[in-house]
């Protein structure tokens, strides 16, 4: 069975946990969650990750500029990442995908949606 | 939950399997009374030339063909009645997988609430609730102060400069539901596109502990793409209705009480001085 | 804020870039303070010159942007540091963020950009200042 390792980087626990939620319906999956930009910079040194969820509004460093940070290393510039957006905040969206992410999710989050893009993306990959 | 949903999956797997396996046989009997057919003419041209001698040879064949028939018939309607309970395996899936989202969403916002003591994130928590779990877009939560009878808002996301900032109980919509503790849902538009009136609300909940009612949460706009209510939001309205009370209540007792015991300790500390 | 102008020191080895970021600095009111190397900006801080944020290329021949930025921290500790660089890792984001830099800038950067940073940058240096300046890393 594939095995896959989900970065979920949210600053809200309660999305956090919701979102991790979600996630552990994919079989294989295994989850790591980060509670800003920064912290998931110091865990994508630490471990491969096969997909990284981003909310865009966090303190210390927002999801846009990790985006950024994620596609200018050589490193780490291939892993999809997917942004998670409120929605009618259309400017954040358009913002995140030309700064090289892969799709967008809106809040409020539908599970099944979510699943949807997540398995789409780990097909594309496969 | 997930167990449930697998040997659902399942079943409806092997219902497909069989379904296929009567269509493969219908197949079958269709090519074979094709060939019957075939034959029986062929049987007709010959006694036609050859006369009546093969007649009751014919009227076999005959029956055979009706026998056939029938089966094929009977076989076409287990087909369709297997179609049938598919689909409603189908439907249940999916309904099965809905339940399955909302109780996950229902847990985890009961999970957060109960996850600090702290009055300030607790209402933080209450607030990411109402705004990422059922996408309100201008909403405030409002407490009660027992001493001047009044609704204050505590906390609020989006809201314009005239909404009312406290509230007389019983005073209108929202403070009759502070009053009797009754759950407002107004019918109509929730997008609000006309503009937001906030003297009528989309829903007023108030936070009860046991008949005690202890402050309301307000919801006056919801976010564009969300068209109308759930079933789940109503059941995360009665949720947030009974823990948001408490937790909001027991987190400001528990930062009274710590607030009463370090004044108690910093007497303690200076008598000891003395 | 503050009337008074800030001074800005600047490093990079690059002789055309040193000039139109100075430029571009000085247009938005700084005093511009502009070094070909890490050694040549040292010695600014060694002199006593009081600067209010160092901008620093984070590759540059003689001594890179984190020796620098190690050696600044030990001089100055109070002030702002943002680092700018061509192509950077996450590794090396992190490592510079341990050593207290404010910002990470990828190069190239629009002047708003750069306004919007040095601005942000200098007002956290004085609102951090005199305490330690660094994130939690």
């Amino acid at each position: 069975m594939p095995e896959y390792t989900f970065l979920v980087v949210e600053d809200s626990p309660t999305m956090r946990q919701l979102i991790s939620f979600a996630l552990k319906r994919i079989p294989g999956s295994t989850i790591v969650e980060a509670g800003d930009g920064i912290d998931a910079l110091k865990k994508l040194s630490n471990q491969k990750f096969d997909v990284i969820l981003t909310d865009i509004n966090m303190p210390l460093m927002d999801g846009l500029k990790l985006v950024s940070m994620v596609r200018n290393d050589p490193t780490y510039k291939d892993i999809p990442v997917i942004v998670i957006t409120t929605e009618g905040a259309d400017d954040a969206r358009e913002r995140g995908i030309s700064l090289g992410a892969n799709a967008y999710v809106s809040k409020p989050i539908q599970t099944q949606d979510l699943l949807n893009t997540v398995n789409e993306i780990i097909k594309s990959k496969a | 939950m997930a167990k449930d949903s697998d040997s659902l999956s399942k079943k409806v797997e092997n219902f497909l399997k069989v379904f296929k396996k009567g269509e493969e046989f219908t197949q079958e009997l269709l090519q074979e009374n094709e060939k019957l057919r075939y034959r029986l003419a062929q049987q007709e041209e010959v006694s036609k030339s050859s006369g009546r001698g093969e007649a009751l040879n014919e009227q076999a064949l005959e029956e055979r063909l009706k026998t056939l028939e029938d089966e094929n018939k009977s076989l076409l309607d287990r087909y369709h009645q297997v179609e049938e309970e598919n689909k409603d395996f189908a439907n249940r899936y999916i309904e099965v997988e809905t339940e399955n989202n909302n109780l996950a969403n229902l847990y985890v916002a009961s999970y957060q609430l109960h996850s600090t003591l702290d009055f300030n994130e607790s209402l933080k928590i209450v607030l990411e609730i109402v705004m990422n779990l059922i996408g309100a877009e201008e909403f405030s939560i409002m407490m009660l102060d027992e001493k001047t009878n009044e609704l204050s808002i505590v906390a609020q996301e989006g809201m314009g400069q005239d909404a009312r900032k406290s509230i007389k109980m019983g005073s209108g919509i929202i403070g009759q539901v502070a009053k009797t503790g009754d759950a407002f849902y107004r019918d109509g538009d929730p997008t609000n596109l006309k503009g937001i009136d906030y003297t009528h609300p989309l829903v007023t909940i108030p936070l009860k502990i046991k008949e005690h009612v202890i402050g309301i949460i307000v919801i006056y706009k919801l976010l564009i793409q969300k068209t109308e209510f759930s079933n789940v939001d109503y059941e995360l309205f009665s949720m947030l209705a009974g823990h948001a009370a408490t937790a909001l209540f027991s987190s400001k007792l528990y930062s009274q009480s710590e607030r009463k015991l370090t004044t108690i300790q910093s007497f303690l500390d200076l008598l000891k001085e003395k | 804020m503050e009337k008074v102008r800030k001074t800005i020191l600047l490093a990079d080895d690059e002789p055309e870039i040193l000039k139109s970021i100075g430029e571009i600095l000085e247009r938005f009111g700084y005093n511009v303070i502009a070094r070909p190397d890490g050694h040549a900006a040292l010695s600014v801080i060694r002199e006593g010159t009081p600067i209010d944020l160092v901008l620093v290329d984070y590759v540059m021949p003689g001594m890179d942007g984190l020796e620098l930025l190690k050696s600044l921290k030990e001089l100055a500790p109070d002030v702002p540091l943002v680092l700018f660089t061509g192509n950077s890792t996450i590794e090396a984001y992190l490592k510079a963020l341990g050593l207290g830099v404010h910002e990470y800038v990828n190069k190239p950067v629009t002047a708003q950009k750069l306004k919007k940073i040095v601005r942000a940058a200098i007002e956290k240096g004085q609102a951090d200042a005199p305490s330690s300046a660094s994130q939690e890393c």
